[in-house]
């Protein structure tokens, strides 16, 4: 093999504003979800239901676009805006459900995840064809197209990368930036981080564990469902039977690899999608796609092993908590 | 028996801030607090004095709101009150500093002191640079210095322990219960404590100061109220009394049981503990180079107020945990390095102090309990497989051997009552055959019946030439069983005596540090 | 007393039996309730439940076809419940399961199509390969636990997506038959695979069915683990281990050593599993062939208490949804997906039902903890 050659081409990947497009595109949904998983990680609930929640947030985004243009008389700009709203509430409503099982019943945080898991696979499979009369995918549905942003979009390179996307990429960034804002600079954030750490201490000094709990349970289910939206709304444009393919779980390992903060999950989210946006090309670098798939894990692991710091999670993550 | 001393009770006077009356709170089976009357003037260091377990901080937990009492009132300055929670308790202006600090490792000093009372600036968020004002201003105000940037799990003990005083003073609190607050101190640390107890008092803020150190009890407080096995037993005005006085009231004497004691020689020695260091589970040094030995037919009573080290000490013998240094002779051969497993083989036994969690696996029926500690050993275990028949014969003689009443083997041994949970541990531990048996409050929260049970197997054991180890809190039961006795104080060795000649009150006072300054 | 022998007995079988029947009943309300919402779905969306649940029960179990299918799709499951159900035993959550599975079955697998020796050699050699390999697979969350306190859920997880790449990279690139369209190795030998029911036992079929020895494998690994768990001193120590580590801990037990062992152990019957799907049925190892196997063992374990033979019923039941569930699907045009929802509706139930228990257990534990210490202090105690 030349070497020289493939390093012309590697250069080429490199520098190619597409790579980094594709990059952010890719990450976005993982990004949302991890640091939805991040702010209810922090309270103290494990989330590994966020595939579930992203897929059920995937699937309402697509009957509500759907709906909003053939029978609620929304046009093809604004359908997609209602099938967001209507995969953030539904993701909400559905986390809920971890809530019930994982604070209020006390039930096995990881179990009542699984349970999730296979409940949003089996029920958005079921409704795709209860609802529209086929089985695997639901009809193409209006959805989201990139707003190149004024000026900014036309600046060489940086433009086409950055201010070139559709609406869920620029909100992905926007809440990194607040979440972790909100995480380590607010009295709320102090609260939801203290029911996670030491919920005791922070009921004795009168923080309801259950309220921040349930908060941040709500926001794995917001941000899971947006995320959800931004695969079936993007340029997609449907809802497929099992579309986020273990997103779910990426997102989970983004959030332990960015060592559960809200930016760390974002830029985890990112490294991961500029892993996958290489494999769009690698016919070129003759680097085998199933390893590049599995950088995340493996990431991961080395991170839990303890090779980059430790990743420390919250104290009491997984320890359900009752007052006596 | 029943002494009550009650020299201080003045009139209905103004300055009470606190009445507690009649309180009583029981657990199923246990009576934790029973009708206590206890109040607190404006001001005032009132110290709780009493042995563990004798009730002191569950009456505090009833006052913060943790427990709700089963009877009696609170007043709080003059009007009843129900407290519900530790947030209604901070409304009231009570504040509590646990034994074990309420405080998130991972945050700073500033962000947990101020949690669940945040200043905020206009844009809601944080305002972490009032925090620090604020705090400074009470931490000056009351010569409590801390580093409010510092994360809790980097400051000292004894920082920490301020940052818990700070937290009830920016809640607001005008009442301090201080949960044995000596517990985790080094003397020098003791001593700002005490200074900023008392400027704390100068400042109005009346304090209830719980412990069972003599020493400190008498420096400290205005007045005590000394409390055993869940009733006030007196109270009494410090400078009026004499720490034998109170030593006497804490331990007692209505607790003496006959103990039938053979007259018989002790054999050779068979375990010998050498300069040993056990660190606890925070990593502090919780015993600081103890040697003593044991001889076959002798029982070691080890006495000592609860958190000395005992319970480092029982599980560095056994191999649970590991001795920093030092060493463990059995016999001749030293076994420092070895594990639990490799000790059992040996001859050790364990009769362990938290019997629910070291001694029984509460789910498995009596027979696997019985045969924990055996699985590996013939002929409980055969080539392919336990031998269940043989396991159930020998739970089923063991049961009636040591007379655990039970419908059968085979039930759980969670639905035991305490008194056959231990006679299980003891069947088990006392069939093997041990050489040296480490008993460790064994008779904690037994009815009578099975005290005496256990008091006259661990005397058969000694007849029959094993070593045993006492370790008990209990004053009497080291009295009546031990052959020679050593108190445990602060990790150390203060004193030993052989049993015939100890006096109990010399005892009482090295138990509680009275000795270690004289 | 003349018949107390006899009555010592009968009541250790009445105790047994109470104890089976109360444990039972838990599983079987959950699978009861989701039955009543899966139709109530179905109803609100204007599917007869009924007829839906009748077409289940007929093309899971209402021909001899039927059935073999029902018992096929359970064989998996049987490994894989109880690679789930035998981690649980020692306190650790094996969600990795799938990655076993395709781990060990892909080395089998690979090892099959190379090699042509004797039967009696070849078909223990591939499981114990697949067994093996299986188990290396879950042996670095083991070590993890042990030593850094990793948590298994997530390392385990992490381990399964790696095994999953790593597989389907070494079927599409190296054990490629090049005569298949679909992403999958060469034919096994001969030799290597497991024989069909009718050749073994040709009077008990009257026509030639897929159904091959696995079946009988994963019976015997069943009973195999629930001797193990029951009736050595590993799986007592592993017991211990998962009940109460602390007096495991004094009662000689190495707590590390356990954890490891019992992820190695778990790892190997999800590996089993899929090797034995390779070998009896598919000939082959196809690109992501197991069809969730690993995760629905989570669920089969979960409705059999993590016992080991309650796992066989459980596995049987999850077998006959998807077979009915397909034949729901053809008969009265349900969506399959409608056993998704169930399954997940059960694990729930399961899950909050287990809560239950423990507010019980927990509830009799405080009493007894005040009634043997003397309770006044409990609490401050029990948090040192």
């Amino acid at each position: 093999m030349d070497i020289g050659h493939a390093l012309g081409v590697v250069l080429d990947i490199l520098s190619a504003p597409s790579t980094y497009q594709a990059m952010l595109r890719i990450s976005t949904p993982l990004a949302l979800a991890a640091i939805g998983g991040t702010f209810c990680e922090r309270t103290g609930v494990v989330n590994i239901a966020l595939e579930g929640i992203m897929l059920v947030g995937a699937f309402a985004g697509a009957v509500f676009s759907y709906y909003a243009q053939a029978s609620w008389g929304f046009s093809e700009a604004m359908a997609p805006w209602v099938g967001l709203i209507g995969a953030v509430t539904t993701g909400m409503l559905f986390s809920l459900l971890h809530g019930l099982g994982s604070i209020h019943l006390r039930a096995d945080q990881v179990v009542v995840g699984a349970a999730l898991n296979i409940f949003a696979l089996g029920a958005t499979g079921f409704l795709t064809q209860a609802i529209f009369g086929v089985a695997g995918a639901s009809p193409r549905v209006a959805s989201f197209d990139p707003i190149a942003i004024p000026g900014l979009a036309r600046i060489p390179f940086l433009g086409p990368v950055l201010f070139n996307h559709t609406p869920i990429v620029y909100m992905a960034a926007v809440i990194a930036v607040a979440g972790q804002f909100i995480l380590f600079r607010t009295p709320l954030g102090l609260r939801l981080r203290a029911a996670g750490e030491h919920p005791k201490a922070a009921d004795t000094v009168g923080v309801s564990v259950y309220r921040m709990r349930y908060i941040g349970v709500l926001i794995s289910g917001a941000l899971g469902g947006l995320a959800g939206a931004n695969l079936s709304l993007e340029s997609v444009s449907q809802f497929s039977e099992n579309m986020t393919r273990g997103r779910g779980f990426i997102a989970l390992a983004a959030n332990i690899f960015g060592k559960w903060t809200p930016l760390g999950s974002w830029l985890s989210s990112l490294l991961f999608g500029f892993a996958e946006s290489l494999k769009l090309r690698t016919q070129v670098i003759d680097l085998p796609p199933e390893f590049i798939l599995m950088m995340p894990y493996v990431l991961t692991l080395v991170v839990l092993a303890g090779a980059m710091g430790r990743a420390v999670p919250p104290d009491a993550i997984g320890k359900p908590y009752s007052k006596q | 028996m029943e002494e009550h001393i009650q020299t201080s009770r003045g009139p209905e006077s103004a300055d009470t801030v606190v009445r507690l009356t009649g309180i009583s709170k029981f657990f199923p089976g246990v009576v934790a607090n029973d009708r206590i009357d206890l109040d607190l003037r404006r001001g005032e260091i009132h110290a709780l004095l009493g042995e563990n377990g004798a009730g002191k901080t569950t009456v505090m937990n009833v006052l913060y709101g943790l427990y709700e009492p089963d009877a009696g009132a609170i007043e709080i300055e003059g009007r009843q009150v129900r407290i519900p929670s530790p947030r209604t308790a901070l409304g009231l202006g009570i504040g509590m500093v646990h034994q074990h600090f309420m405080l998130i490792q991972k945050f700073t000093i500033a962000e947990n002191v101020v949690l669940g009372h945040e200043p905020h600036t206009r844009a809601r968020t944080l305002d972490l640079r009032e925090a620090r004002r604020r705090l400074r201003e009470l931490s000056d105000t009351f010569g409590l210095e801390v580093d409010p940037d510092r994360k809790v799990m980097e400051a000292s003990v004894g920082m920490q322990q301020r940052a818990e005083i700070l937290k009830a003073l920016y809640a607001g609190a005008k009442i301090l219960i201080l949960d044995e607050p000596t517990a985790v101190l080094a003397p020098q640390e003791v001593d700002d404590l005490f200074g900023t107890v008392r400027s704390l008092t100068k400042q109005g803020l009346s304090i209830f100061f719980i412990s069972h150190k003599l020493e400190e009890v008498t420096e400290i407080s205005d007045r005590v109220t000394v409390i055993r096995r869940g009733r006030v037993v007196g109270t009494l005005d410090t400078p009026s009394t004499t720490k034998r006085e109170l030593a006497q009231l804490m331990v007692g004497r209505d607790v003496v049981l006959q103990v039938e004691k053979e007259e018989h020689a002790a054999g050779k020695e068979v375990l010998r503990v050498e300069d040993l260091v056990v660190r606890d589970q925070r990593g502090l040094t919780a015993l600081k180079g103890v040697s003593f030995a044991v001889r076959e037919g002798e029982i070691l009573g080890v006495a000592g107020v609860d958190g000395n080290g005992q319970i480092e000490l029982e599980e560095g013998i056994i191999g649970l945990r590991k001795s920093a240094s030092g060493r463990i002779l059995f016999g001749e051969e030293d076994i420092t390095s070895h594990g639990v497993r490799g000790r059992i083989d040996r001859g050790l036994g364990l009769v362990p102090q938290d019997r629910q969690k070291r001694g029984l696996v509460l789910d498995f029926d009596l027979a696997e309990n019985i045969l924990l500690g055996n699985q590996w050993k013939r002929p409980y275990a055969r080539l392919l497989g336990l031998d269940y028949d043989y396991i159930r014969a020998q739970a089923r003689s063991a049961v009636e051997e040591f007379d655990v009443r039970t419908p059968g083997i085979e039930v759980s041994a969670r639905t035991l009552s305490g008194g056959n949970q231990q006679k299980l541990i003891l069947a088990r531990e006392i069939r093997r055959g041990p050489r040296v048996l480490v008993a460790a409050q064994p008779t904690r929260g037994l009815d009578v019946g099975s005290i005496e049970f256990v008091h006259s197997r661990l005397l058969e054991l000694r007849a029959k030439g094993v070593g045993i180890i006492l370790i008990s809190y209990e004053l009497e039961e080291i009295l009546s069983l031990a052959d020679r006795i050593i108190v445990l104080y602060e990790g150390e060795v203060v004193y030993q005596v052989a049993g015939a000649g100890a006096a109990r009150e010399t005892i009482g006072l090295a138990m509680t540090g009275g000795l270690a300054g004289e | 007393m003349p018949g107390a022998a006899g009555g010592a007995r009968r009541r250790r079988i009445f105790v047994a039996a109470k104890r089976v029947g109360l444990s039972l009943m838990q599983p079987v309300a959950s699978v009861i309730i989701a039955t009543v919402i899966g139709g109530v779905v179905m109803a609100a969306f204007g599917f007869d439940p009924f007829s839906g649940y009748a077409g289940l029960f007929r093309y899971a179990f209402l021909s001899e076809f039927n059935f073999t299918v029902t018992v096929l799709n359970s064989i998996p499951l049987i490994f894989t419940g109880l690679a789930v159900a035998f981690a649980f035993r020692c306190g650790l959550f094996n969600i990795g399961a799938e990655g076993q599975l395709m781990v060990g079955s892909l080395f089998a697998g690979w090892l099959g199509t190379l090699i042509s020796l004797p039967m009696v050699i070849t078909v223990p050699l591939l499981l114990i390969v697949g067994a093996v390999t299986g188990a290396l697979w879950a042996l670095l969350p083991g070590i993890l636990k042990a030593t850094t306190g990793a948590h298994e859920v997530i390392t385990t997880m992490m381990m399964s997506w790696i095994g999953l790449y790593l597989t389907s990279y070494l079927v599409k690139n190296v054990l490629m038959d090049p005569r298949t369209t679909l992403p999958a190795s060469n034919l096994i030998s001969e030799q290597a695979r497991l024989l069909t029911l009718n050749r073994v036992l040709p009077f008990l079929f009257r026509s030639p069915t897929r159904l091959h020895l696995g079946v009988v494998l994963a019976v015997l690994a069943a009973v195999f683990i629930w001797y193990l768990l029951t009736r050595t001193s590993l799986g007592f120590e592993v017991r211990a281990v998962g009940s109460n580590p602390f007096a495991a801990e004094a009662g000689g037990v190495s707590v590390r050593r356990n954890v490891i062992v019992a992820l190695l152990i778990s790892g190997a019957l999800a590996g089993l599993g899929g090797t034995v799907e390779v070998m009896g049925l598919h000939y082959r190892v196809y690109d992501h062939f197991s069809a969730g196997y690993g995760f629905t063992g989570i669920t089969v374990a979960l409705l059999a208490k993590n016992h080991p033979l309650g796992v066989i019923p459980a596995a049987l039941l999850f077998g006959a949804l998807t077979n009915g569930g397909a034949g729901m699907q053809l008969k009265a045009g349900i969506p399959i997906d409608i056993v998704d929802v169930l399954s997940g509706v059960i694990i729930f139930l399961v899950a909050a039902e287990e809560l239950f228990n423990a507010l019980k257990r927990r509830q009799e534990k405080r009493s007894l903890l005040s009634r043997s210490m003397g309770g006044a202090e409990i609490d401050g105690r029990s948090e040192a």
